[in-house]
Formats: C-alpha cells, sequence, structure tokens
C-alpha cells in the first residue's frame, strides 16, 4: 500500500440521545441538582483503518452501523469521543443529500459559497463555474433560488462542485442513489476519472454492485464495528451473509405445549468444533438437547431445512424413518448426521421439532431458529443432486 | 500560542467564506421586502418618533434633546440588531455545519460584520443630519471614532459569539435574551443624557455604584461617542470610560474563547 493519506485510529464517537425536546435551561439549572441519566449511543466504536493515496475505500453495512457518522467525523462536521483521525490534503464531501445549500441562495450563489467554505478564491471558483454548472445540467436554472430545486437538480449541483473544487480527497455519502441513469453514469465516470488522477476516494452506498466495482478496499461496518476491511469482492460476500443471517432471527418462531423442551442445537463438522458455515458436500452433525420434566411415551423428533423465505426444501423426522424412542425422561441428547447439506450459496434455516406419536399434541417447535450458511464453490439451483449427463462425442 | 496563530490563518484562509456570508446576511434580511435596504434607516426613525413623542409629551420636565435620543438609537440599533440577529447565526445554518467543515466563529463574525456595514451607513447618514442641526461635532476628536467603533463591534462579536453558541444548546436564550437587552436599554444612557444618572448617582447612591454604572460597557461607550458627535462635556474621570472599553475587550476574548470551546459540539446537537 502507498502511503496512508487517512489514517483513522480507535475512533469512537458518542451520541447522548434525549429523552425529549430540545433543552432548555430549566432543564439544565435541574440538572446541577440531580443529573438527569441520559441514554448513550454510541455509533462508532474503537474504528481504525487507513487509506493510501489513490485508493478507493467503499464503506457497507446495515441501516445505523455508523457510516454517516464515520464520514460526517472524517469531513469534519462531527468531532469524535474519543481517537484520533489524521487526514493530508483538502477534503471535499458530500454528505447526504446536497450539500450545504442555502435554499434562499441561487444556484450561482450557492456554488460560490461551496468554492468559499473550501478555501477556493472567487476567481478560481470563476474559472470552473461553466464546467459545473455543464456537469449539472442546470443551465437554465443556475439564477434561481435552490430552494425550487427538484431533489435530482439539487445532488446533481452538489455533486458537480464537490468533484470540480479539485479536492484530493473525496467524501460522498449515498449520492448514487438519487438522479437518474443517466447522471449516474456520468457520476461513476467522473468518480473514475478522479480515480486515475491518482485522487482518493470514500464512498457511502447501498448499492453494492456499484461500491464493489468502483473500490479499491472495503470497509464493512456493523453497529458502530469494523466487522471486515478488505478485497470488496470477499467484504461484499460477507456483508451479504451477514444480511442473510441477521434476516434469518425475523423469521424465528417458537411455539409448542412445553411439556418437554429442546433446550440447545448445535452444529458441528466432523472435527467436533460447533459452527454454522459449512461446505455443500461437508459432513454436518447436529446434537438437540431435550429436557423433559415429566415422562413422554413415544416422542416424535423431527427437522426440516427452509430456504431464506421459509419455504421448506427438506423436513423428515423419527417416525417416517422408524427410528423408535420408547420414553424420554430427564435429559438427553439426540444426534443427527447429515452426509452433506448439498445446496447452493445461502443461508438455509434449521427448525427442529418434538412432539407426540399421533401428531396432536406438540411439545416444542422452534421453526427456522437456527440459520446455517452454506458455500457452494460452483453455481447450481436448489439442493445438488449427483447427475451424469451424458453428451454426443 | 500555535492554536491561537492556526486560529488566525484559518480565518484569514476563509476571508472568501467571511465576505460572502456577511453579503448574504445583508441580501437575505432584505429579500422580498419592498423597501429593501432603506428598512436599515428607516426602523431608527422609527423608534426616535416614537420615543421622542413619548418623552416630550408624557416625561415632562424632562430635558429633551433630539440630538442625544438620535445619536443613541442609532448606536444602540447596532448592539440590539447584532444580538438578535445572532441568535440565528449558528442555528440558522444547520446545514452548512453540519454538512461542511469551516470555522464556526465566522458565523457570528458575518453577523456581526453584516451590521456593522449597516451601522457605518446609518452613521454615515447620523453625521449628515448633526451637520445640518449644526451640532457641535467635534472634528479633531473625530480620529478616536474608528477605535470607538471598534470596540463596540468587539463588544458586538463577544456577545454574538456567546449567544450564537447559547442559543445551540439553549433554545430558550431568544425568550430571555429579548428581556435582558429590553433592560439594558434603558439602564445606558440611550434615550437620555450620561448627566441624568450620574447626578441621581452623585446625589443618593455610595460611590462605588459610579464605577459600576460603567461596567456597562454601553455606558462609556456612550459617553465616547457624543463627547466627539455633540460635545458633551464628559464630566467624569477617564478611566470610567477606560473601564467600560475594557469591559468591551473582556467580553470579545470571553465570549470567543467559549464559542471556540463548545463548537466541536454543534454538529452533535443540530
Amino acid at each position: 500500500m502507498k502511503q496512508a493519506i487517512i489514517e483513522c485510529r480507535d475512533v469512537s464517537k458518542k451520541f447522548l440521545l434525549q429523552r425529549s425536546g430540545s433543552r432548555t435551561l430549566k432543564a439544565a439549572m435541574l440538572g446541577l441538582f440531580h443529573r438527569m441519566p441520559l441514554r448513550e449511543f454510541w455509533a462508532l466504536r474503537d474504528v481504525s483503518f487507513s487509506v493510501g493515496e489513490g485508493e478507493t475505500l467503499g464503506i457497507i453495512g446495515a441501516n445505523g452501523a455508523g457510516k454517516s457518522t464515520l464520514l460526517s467525523i472524517l469531513a469534519g462536521t462531527l468531532t469524535p469521543s474519543a481517537g484520533s483521525i489524521r487526514a493530508q490534503g483538502r477534503i471535499s464531501s458530500l454528505l447526504e443529500l446536497g450539500a450545504g445549500f442555502h435554499p434562499e441562495l441561487t444556484g450561482r450563489e450557492n456554488v460560490f459559497l461551496w468554492g468559499s467554505i473550501m478555501g477556493l478564491s472567487r476567481g478560481k471558483m470563476r474559472d470552473r463555474f461553466d464546467r459545473i454548472v455543464d456537469f449539472a445540467e442546470l443551465r437554465d436554472y443556475i439564477d434561481q433560488p435552490v430552494k425550487h430545486y427538484s431533489s435530482g437538480m439539487y445532488v446533481r449541483l452538489g455533486f458537480a462542485v464537490a468533484v470540480e473544487v479539485d479536492p484530493d480527497i473525496l467524501l460522498v455519502d449515498e449520492v448514487l442513489s438519487v438522479g437518474d441513469l443517466s447522471f449516474q453514469k456520468k457520476c461513476l465516470q467522473r468518480m473514475d476519472d478522479f480515480r486515475k488522477r491518482g485522487k482518493t476516494m470514500l464512498i457511502v452506498s447501498h448499492d453494492m454492485q456499484t461500491i464493489q466495482a468502483i473500490s479499491s478496499q472495503i470497509l464493512f461496518l456493523n453497529a458502530g464495528r469494523v466487522l471486515g476491511h478488505g478485497a470488496p469482492d470477499a467484504m461484499v460476500g460477507k456483508y451479504e451473509s451477514h444480511l442473510q443471517m441477521a434476516h434469518a432471527g425475523v423469521m424465528r418462531r417458537e411455539w409448542g405445549t412445553r411439556e418437554a423442551l429442546i433446550t440447545q442445537v448445535s452444529f458441528c463438522g466432523t472435527d467436533g468444533q460447533a459452527k454454522n458455515e459449512f461446505l455443500w458436500n461437508e459432513p454436518v452433525h447436529v446434537a438437540i438437547r431435550y429436557q423433559a420434566p415429566h415422562r413422554i411415551e413415544q416422542p416424535v423428533f423431527g427437522f426440516s431445512i427452509a430456504d431464506q423465505s421459509g419455504h421448506p426444501l427438506y423436513g423428515n423426522n423419527t417416525q417416517n424413518e422408524a427410528v423408535s424412542i420408547p420414553c424420554i425422561e430427564g435429559e438427553g441428547i439426540i444426534r443427527l448426521r447429515f452426509p452433506r447439506l448439498p445446496f447452493s450459496n445461502g443461508t438455509v434455516l434449521f427448525s427442529v421439532s418434538l412432539h407426540s406419536a399421533d401428531h396432536k399434541t406438540h411439545f416444542h417447535h422452534i421453526d427456522n431458529g437456527y440459520p446455517l450458511q452454506i458455500s457452494a464453490p460452483f453455481g447450481f439451483v436448489g439442493s445438488y443432486l449427483p447427475i451424469q449427463w451424458e453428451v454426443p462425442s | 500560542m500555535t492554536k491561537l496563530l492556526q486560529f488566525f490563518r484559518e480565518l484569514w484562509e476563509h476571508r472568501e467564506l467571511v465576505a460572502i456570508l456577511v453579503q448574504r446576511n445583508i441580501k437575505i434580511r432584505y429579500k422580498g421586502s419592498v423597501l429593501g435596504f432603506f428598512w436599515s434607516l428607516a426602523s431608527p426613525v422609527f423608534f426616535i418618533l416614537i420615543y421622542g413623542t413619548f418623552l416630550k409629551l408624557i416625561a415632562r420636565g424632562f430635558a429633551f434633546d433630539l440630538q442625544v435620543l438620535v445619536t443613541g438609537i442609532i448606536i444602540w440599533q447596532f448592539i440590539s440588531l447584532c444580538t438578535n440577529d445572532s441568535l440565528s447565526a449558528v442555528v440558522g445554518n444547520a446545514n452548512l455545519i453540519k454538512k461542511t467543515a469551516f470555522p464556526r466563529i465566522i458565523l457570528p463574525l458575518a453577523t456581526v460584520l453584516a451590521n456593522l456595514v449597516n451601522f457605518l451607513m446609518s452613521g454615515f447618514v447620523l453625521i449628515v443630519y448633526l451637520l445640518m442641526v449644526h451640532a457641535s461635532v467635534q472634528w479633531s476628536g473625530l480620529i478616536w471614532l474608528p477605535f470607538i467603533i471598534l470596540t463596540q463591534a468587539a463588544l458586538c462579536f463577544g456577545l454574538a459569539a456567546l449567544l450564537s453558541a447559547a442559543n445551540v444548546f439553549f433554545r430558550d436564550a431568544e425568550h430571555i435574551l429579548g428581556h435582558a437587552v429590553m433592560a439594558w436599554f434603558f439602564l445606558t444612557p440611550v434615550l437620555y443624557p450620561l448627566s441624568l444618572p450620574l447626578e441621581l448617582i452623585r446625589g443618593k447612591l455610595p460611590a462605588f455604584v459610579e464605577p459600576l454604572y460603567f461596567c456597562n460597557p454601553m455606558t462609556g461607550l456612550m459617553l465616547a461617542y457624543r463627547r466627539i458627535l455633540l460635545g458633551t462635556p464628559a464630566d467624569v474621570s477617564a478611566w470610567l470610560p477606560a473601564l467600560s472599553f475594557a469591559v468591551c475587550w473582556v467580553i470579545l476574548f470571553a465570549g470567543v474563547a467559549l464559542f471556540q470551546k463548545v463548537q466541536p459540539r454543534f454538529g452533535d446537537e443540530l
């Protein structure tokens, strides 16, 4: 990596959430006597990374992961609660919709206002003015107050100015999702030029395809912490599987009479180490712990495997397979061995059930309670069947 | 020391921004009003008419002096408009603060400078008026005028920094301010000559009240302005107006220091 142009060390950002409304003097006076507990919220926690000159760092993560907070800190609009940030060179930023425009001023006036914030002289801005207006395609509206602009026009002008002030570092937060396709293309083109000139960029986006294509490195944030920093493909893959796992939690459902309970379900490979990420052709051993306070005759254990949306892929139980369990009482473990879970790349949801032989009493069901990550090195659809092809020679 | 140097260097680098914000403040104030800049002259005229009528008709036995009133109101306008505008200097620019990085102190500074421009224009009109009514303007004293105006601007800037920052954290600053400024207005010799409160103090009150009265920075400023513009004799020892002037500069430093201390938190609060 070339010399680091941005260096972020253990950066944390704490927000104090207020109970309600804006603070008043009265509240502050009362606060002198008994301190009102404000809720703390850590938007960022110990975030460290560095960006080399000429690199493009993509920042991904779910909503509330801290992406925008991180960019704001880099842009200098927020101050970190702890840690340090060092950035070399002039930073231009486009934080969320449309820059710091003043609604009452015209487009032209705002362009110069922005230039002056960036520390560019009026003369320099005048040289770039035409290029900005042309790029933003706002020739006819540039002398209108920006309050009359559409959101697309707003972003176009914002992007045009942010790029044209010729910064060393460009920060772009979720801008590409606005504006029409042709403008998005122009922006990408411009960002590409920018990168080719050896400038540094940080981009936040939810558009995985774009960010994967444009970034040289990706930082994956979750709940304010760095979950990964590395090659775009790997990070996007990691983020997507993370999303699926998070989604799986929503699908979970637990029900039953609870006369007997499934207390724990764990998964492991042949080495006995518990995990929930498996290759498509790897043996999977499942241990189902149960607890039956009272004696239960002829119980049936069942399982099923479903796709992410909960559609069953395969399911079976001890009764179907003629495995007889005369009775259970107290604690115990049922083991289940799969030679492989031959599904395509993605998350499958594992469900476990315990019910009576006549299917009338359901003791305990945990539906979609255990997400498993399956990875297959090649693409196929659904579950793998060992097929033999015959082709004309 | 390096910090202070950096502070000024950053300000200098953003001088263009200061100019644009000053322009914008002036422009926005009169945007959408037909008479535009004229209002900045019209409003002191209204005040003068109202207070003049009141003093002349009702407050009998009071040595009414139109020149005192006119100078008082125009000088007071500067500080009263500054404090009023400064409330929104930071809060009203939340958009800029959240989206861009620049020395935040520029916001109250631009507010004060815009009002200073206003004040200089009405000051010019004031001098024309004084010439027309043959007031005893002390021409030799005019050399001091820039320093006096600068000192008043320092006071305004200190207060603007203080108030603009306070309003970010305590939104009721604006409710308090109106009353505070009103009380300050009547305490300060704006409508009446300085001789009136001095007579009262010297006749009935303990000696320390006189310097206390000059701790009000506007007391010394009014005295200095009227000394030069109207030739009003000072009639106090020289250290008293000096005290007022010192208070102005102390307020400037205190206000700016406080502003700088809390400005990193603006982004969180807005």
